[in-house]
């Protein structure tokens, strides 16, 4: 061991310049110290434990999980519901009637998502307040790893022009499919690899 | 109706179904991140009910401004900075209204996360070890250090959210950083 005196309060500057938290307020003591740490086991112990308590920390804040009955409440107390939306008007004889954007959406997502497709999101543009209007209309989809993407997008595209066309009153002027993923069966948590490869591959007919 | 499980899907396609109003997929956000959340919330207002509001309300937030999320890969960090926004606001308002009424809220609730008696037993002597030191670290220290090793946030944005400058919380980091070290790895 070196009987080096250099301060811990030294070191952790040092640390957080290393890992970029705090970078280039020292310079002089940086460059002092870079020259001397790696002959010195006593500095290199502190920045090994500086790291230890770091991850640590990090684990700590991890935590385990929680009990179902607490994420069961705490989703229950946000009480979130699908926001509506604007209103899309449908032609009833004598009857002012409308459906939601909201509930269009969901229906979408409900009935165009198989076994190997799954509707994210979808975007209606065009002014769809308006009786008749011509709406251009944009999907999100994943699929599932191995089924035939070209036969897929069709299908979904098929399915979308027969939703609006039997749910509303609008005109629909073209479905654009947005492939966003890939969904691979150990896919968990981030994104998959295979799905960066064709991630949002666009697919458009006008 | 799903064909697929929502629990294994990636965090960006997760954000995309919330965005379009799908209530399912912010249950599996919230079963995602909600722990990390409360962790956070937990050891930043230092009260279990104070805790449990504040991941409430970080979650209504992040409901309704999810579409302004463009990334999905950043939606941990996201809703572990909005918590921790939603925690400083919280312990503000305290300070306010027990200058006001003079009692003093929260600190008669356990202090640790831990303690009630549901919970497990502890998941490693390591995390208890965190959890000891860091309840012996004057609060603003410990509130650093939730903020910065907690919800993720840089030296900036801690200086930014709690109103004071990086070289400040330089200092608090440094100091509970040096406390820890102390006696984590018995460093003098």
């Amino acid at each position: 061991m070196s009987d080096c005196a250099i301060p811990l309060s030294d070191l952790i500057d040092y640390y957080d310049d290393q890992q970029g938290s705090y970078r280039g307020h020292y310079p002089a003591r940086m460059r002092r110290l870079e020259a001397h740490i790696p002959d010195c086991q006593r500095c290199q112990e502190a920045l090994r434990g500086l790291a230890r308590v770091d991850k640590l920390s990090r684990s700590y804040f991890e935590g385990d999980s929680q009990s179902d009955a607490w994420y069961d409440s705490i989703i229950a107390a946000t009480a979130v519901e699908s926001w509506p939306g604007r209103s899309v008007p449908l032609e009833v004889p004598g009857v002012s009637a409308y459906q939601t954007e909201g509930a269009l959406r969901a229906f979408i997502r409900r009935t165009v998502s198989n076994r190997d497709v799954l509707v994210t999101r979808s975007r209606f543009d065009g002014d769809i307040t308006q009786p008749h209007a011509q709406v251009r209309i944009t999907v999100n989809i994943a699929v599932r790893y191995g089924a035939t993407i070209p036969t897929l997008i069709e299908s979904v595209r098929d399915r979308v022009w027969e939703v609006i066309s039997s749910e509303t009153d609008l005109e629909l002027t073209a479905v654009d499919i947005d492939v966003r993923d890939i969904i691979t069966p150990a896919a968990t948590g981030g994104s998959g690899e295979v799905a960066q490869l064709v991630n949002r591959r666009k697919v458009s007919n006008g | 109706m799903q064909q697929f499980d929502l629990h294994e899907l990636s965090d960006d396609l997760i954000v995309d179904l919330i965005a379009d109003g799908d209530t399912d997929a912010f249950a599996v956000m919230t079963h995602r991140y909600g722990s990390q959340m409360r962790m956070v919330a937990l050891r930043y207002t230092g009260c279990v009910t104070d805790a449990d509001d504040v991941v409430q309300e970080a979650l209504v937030t992040a409901w309704q401004k999810i579409s302004s999320l463009h990334d999905g890969e950043a939606l941990r960090s996201w809703l572990l900075r909005i918590t921790a926004r939603k925690a400083i606001d919280l312990v503000r308002q305290r300070k306010t209204s027990y200058q006001l009424d003079d009692t003093d809220p929260g600190q008669s609730e356990a202090l640790t996360a831990r303690s009630r008696p549901d919970d497990q037993v502890l998941a490693s002597a390591s995390a208890a070890e965190v959890e000891r030191i860091l309840n012996q670290l004057p609060p603003q220290l410990a509130q650093c250090w939730t903020l910065r090793h907690g919800a993720d946030m840089t030296y900036a944005q801690i200086a930014k959210e709690l109103g004071t400058t990086t070289t400040t919380v330089r200092g608090r980091l440094a100091r509970a950083r040096q406390l820890l070290m102390e006696q984590m790895e018995g460093w003098r």
